[in-house]
């Protein structure tokens, strides 16, 4: 016996009503799945990235500890560092000690010829009276300033000749 | 009744149906934002913190193992190049140094003399002006040494006058000291070996003449012989 529908027509909903609450229907239950699928997703994500933000805590605790452990070194790094870089200007500062020891190797190299017998250095400039024995001895020192292309100003101030004493002359060079 | 007859004006009789499956959706969109507000929320905060973690991992690592492999050295180091460069004015260390030198190249060395405290190339300075005799070839060379010697000095002044085949001089040298720095960075920041140019430039500090401390080491009271028993 087929259904009989004993409702007034103008009360019965209209088929796209009943598709649409079947479609409703079918919406919140797929959703609710999602849902409770999403929760479980996020709940596993949360307490795995909670066991790894633990592990991560320890690992950074236990290297905070051999740091600390290791201060010593730290500070003497940091000292070394500091001191370095400090004691750097002042090695590489350009100071009176090289025209010293370019007088040195010209002095030595011609012993007894050369005679120093006023020298005025400082960091501005060198002014020096020699004596030399010989031309050969004036000439070797003279030569040695100038290959050393350390002096742009290069100034003879006096020469003369004495006969006892050889060739005494006063010079006055500074550096680049 | 009032209820009634406001609920029948909203939602029609015929449509009473449709009212679980409208709310029910409304519903579950609601909380879907909600725990997607949250969640994502906390989920990003975590990601956050573990990615803030994991670079502070890695700078600790750097920074443990840097400081694990210049252990052995640094230390040794350190005694050497604090004192080319120490913390106090070091001019009694340099005079000490000095005399040290003066008797190697056999040079007499008299009116020594510090002058005050002044500020050179940020650091602080005292110079120590002193008189030298001896030959000149060895004085020149005695000259020539004294930057060789660890504290640092650096000649300023020279000055030399020959008589009688004995030369003397006047020479004016500056030390110089700095402070120590006052502050370790903190914990999380990295820490830099030193640098090419700064191992060269240490190697070269090492090669400076580190003054001589004796350190005279207590004995023990003997026991005094009694004058009138013996």
């Amino acid at each position: 016996m087929s259904p009989v529908n004993l409702l007034p027509t103008e009360l019965a909903p209209s088929n796209k009503a009943v598709k649409l609450a079947e479609f409703l229907k079918k919406f919140s239950i797929t959703g609710l799945v999602v849902l409770i699928v999403a929760i479980v997703g996020l709940g596993v994500l949360f307490y795995t990235n909670s066991l790894e933000i633990k592990n991560l805590t320890a690992q950074e605790t236990r290297l905070k500890n051999s740091i600390s452990s290791l201060e010593v070194t730290e500070k003497s790094l940091y000292l070394l560092s500091d001191r370095i870089d400090k004691a750097g200007g002042l090695l590489a500062d350009n100071s009176i000690q090289k025209d010293i020891g370019a007088l040195d190797t010209i002095i030595s190299s011609s012993p007894g010829n050369l005679v120093i017998s006023d020298a005025d250095i400082s960091t501005k400039k060198c002014e020096i009276s020699l004596v030399a024995a010989n031309s050969a001895a004036l000439s070797q020192f003279l030569a040695g300033i100038l290959s050393s292309e350390r002096y742009s100003h290069v100034l003879l101030k006096t020469l003369s000749f004495n006969p006892n004493y050889g060739y005494m002359f006063s010079i006055q060079y500074s550096a680049n | 009744m009032a209820l009634m007859l406001s609920k029948s004006r909203i939602v029609p009789t015929k449509y009473n149906f449709m009212t679980t499956p409208v709310i029910s959706a409304i519903g579950l969109i609601i909380v879907a934002l909600i725990v997607g507000q949250i969640g994502y929320g906390k989920i990003s905060e975590q990601n956050s913190q573990i990615k803030s973690l994991k670079s502070d991992i890695t700078k600790l690592t750097t920074k443990e193992s840097v400081l694990q492999k210049v252990e052995e050295n640094v230390e040794n180091q350190v005694d050497s190049v604090t004192m080319a460069l120490p913390d106090s004015n070091p001019a009694i260390i340099v005079v000490s140094q000095l005399r040290g030198l003066a008797g190697e190249w056999m040079m007499l060395l008299d009116n020594i003399t510090v002058s005050g405290e002044s500020k050179d190339k940020q650091m602080n300075a005292a110079t120590v002006n002193f008189d030298v005799d001896g030959d000149l070839t060895m004085m020149l060379s005695f000259m020539t040494r004294l930057e060789t010697l660890s504290p640092i000095v650096k000649i300023q002044t020279l000055k030399i006058s020959t008589s009688d085949e004995i030369a003397r001089a006047t020479a004016s040298v500056r030390s110089y000291w700095s402070e120590y720095p006052t502050k370790l960075p903190a914990i999380s920041e990295p820490v830099n070996e030193l640098t090419e140019k700064q191992i060269g430039l240490m190697n070269q500090i090492l090669q400076l003449k580190i003054p001589q401390f004796y350190t005279i080491t207590p004995s023990s009271p003997v026991e005094r012989a009694d004058p009138f028993n013996l």
